[in-house]
């Protein structure tokens, strides 16, 4: 009950600070018209403006395609920085000088050095890449360094002792691996890897700034050219966060399941 | 003592780094004796027993079991390891597999057994310890008394000749570690050859056929457990046992 009124008040409080303020007629018909909205969701063919939903479909593919390459490409970079072969030493210089470099450029500069960039190097297989395979790299190159450092950290997460346990009933390494090791780092990492996903989601719209096709970015920018109101932008916002809501919720709920299963097997937590 | 022993180690020598933790050790275990390894912390009594597991390498010295020497190239830890189990003091249950499942993986991927057979021997075995109706839940819902009793049903459920359980009631509260010592009474009256690394006294003068004090790496002293325990020779057992008289009570 009293969270209930709890939450009626900050939601009402908030809500009235927007009613009240002066400008509250034109922000609503500028950001939040429900006419607008209906013309930047569906898109207008008298105007030729381009439905939303079509161009959001492109974000979707991308990030799709993207998240499934990044789950690949992330994994020999986590072994790699996780080596300990002096045989290594070099690659493993690499895949750390990636990592560096990956996690600290901001996204729209790779995207603006990919699609600008590139195509003047006038290599032919690199220079002539669609606007998806470009999208595809930039999201990859990004990701894929933040997915191997979760990588790394799921499997550095699981005890040594799990590994002790597998060895002392008679499982041999790749056993451990697959029956102990693994599952349990799966777990662990799965939340994060959600979360990564739900930022990669999100970032399919930097790649609007490079390329050249009407996805949501660009559509929205249409939408706003023609009819001089900035309700698509609100639109675009609403598309993102339909699919990023229950993403994140999704997360939640793995990281609560696997808080509540990394306190088994360990030291005396009766139930 | 005719027959020849399970286990026998000749001056086994392990170091870590520039630590030297076991500093020659000599021990026979024969079959169905209860060997109670007892020591200040630091003594050596983990790394003694993980060597016998192969969990560690030795720098010096031989391990044999039924035998066998665990040093030869061809042995390989896997096939020892069938052999000898271990319990340990963080129990080390499988957080993600149920109870079964937890008991059954050793005998199905490493005995190959069908599933049927792991189940229902598992299921044999954990009713006997009374955690029968735990077979389904995992390893969070049951009390530490009950995740270590599911430990040692796991490493029993390999039939293991020899059974090594490392300070398996130190993690335990105290109204917790009866009913872990009771297992491991009956345990030795069924006749189960084991060494454990222990810091209950008491039970080890009840269930020990012999008790070895180790201090610096070294075994100082070993014999029955009276004379070790209520006679002992060496100075550093007398000093060792005093204090943990007098921190008992």
């Amino acid at each position: 009950m009293l969270s209930l009124a709890s939450v009626f008040l900050l939601v009402f409080g908030i809500a009235l600070v927007f009613l009240l303020s002066p400008g509250a007629r034109s922000f609503g018909h500028f950001f939040l018209s429900p006419h607008f909205f209906r013309l930047a969701f569906f898109g207008d063919a008298s105007e030729s403006v381009p439905p939303m939903w079509q161009a959001f479909l492109k974000n979707v593919g991308l990030c799709l395609v993207a998240e499934v390459l990044v789950l690949f490409w992330a994994l020999p970079v986590a072994l790699l920085r996780m080596s300990k072969s002096a045989l290594l030493a070099g690659p493993r210089l690499l895949a750390t000088i990636y990592v560096d470099l990956a996690r600290g450029l901001p996204l729209i500069l790779v995207v603006l050095a990919v699609y600008f960039g590139f195509p003047q190097l006038e290599i032919p297989f690199i220079s002539n890449g669609t606007w998806f395979e470009y999208g595809l790299f930039c999201l990859v190159f990004c990701y894929g360094a933040y997915v191997s450092e979760v990588y790394r950290a799921g499997v550095v997460a699981v005890p040594y002792a799990q590994t002790l346990a597998g060895q002392a009933i008679g499982l041999t390494k790749v056993q451990i691996l697959r029956y102990v090791t693994v599952p349990q780092a799966l777990r662990i990492v799965i939340a994060p890897l959600i979360n990564d996903f739900v930022s990669l989601q999100k970032d399919t719209a930097i790649i609007g700034i490079g390329a050249g096709v009407i996805e949501i970015l660009k559509a929205a920018q249409i939408n706003q050219g023609v009819y001089f109101n900035d309700t698509s932008y609100a639109t675009a916002g609403l598309l993102f966060l339909a699919i990023c809501v229950p993403l994140t919720r999704l997360a939640e709920h793995f990281q609560a399941r696997d808080q509540q299963l990394r306190l088994a097997g360990s030291i005396g937590v009766p139930a | 003592m005719s027959e020849s022993p399970l286990l026998k180690v000749n001056g086994l020598i392990k170091k870590f780094g520039e630590r030297t933790v076991l500093d020659g050790i000599d021990l026979e275990v024969s079959s169905h004796e209860v060997v109670c390894l007892i020591g200040a912390s630091g003594s050596g009594k983990s790394t003694l027993l993980r060597c016998l597991n192969t969990l560690e390498v030795p720098d010096a010295g031989t391990i044999e079991l039924l035998g066998v020497d665990l040093a030869d190239d061809d042995v390989r830890g896997e096939l020892v390891r069938r052999q000898v189990g271990m319990v340990f003091q963080a129990f080390n249950l499988f957080p993600h597999r149920s109870v079964l499942d937890n008991v059954t993986l050793g005998p199905r991927r490493v005995l190959h057994q069908s599933k049927a057979t792991a189940v229902s021997a598992a299921l044999d075995l954990l009713e006997r310890f009374g955690l029968g109706e735990k077979a389904a839940e995992y390893p969070d819902r049951l009390s530490g008394g009950q995740q270590q009793r599911v430990a040692i049903v796991r490493a029993l459920a390999m039939e293991p000749r020899l059974l090594l359980l490392d300070e398996i009631t130190s993690a335990l509260d105290p109204e917790l570690v009866g009913e872990v010592l009771d297992v491991v009474r009956e345990l030795a009256t069924s006749g189960m050859t084991m060494v454990l690394a222990t810091h209950e006294m008491e039970f080890a003068r009840d269930v020990a056929t012999s008790v070895v004090f180790l201090a610096e790496g070294r075994i100082v002293e070993s014999g029955p457990p009276e004379a070790v325990l209520h006679e002992p020779r060496d100075e550093r057992t007398k000093v060792f046992l005093r204090r943990y008289l007098e921190g008992a009570g």
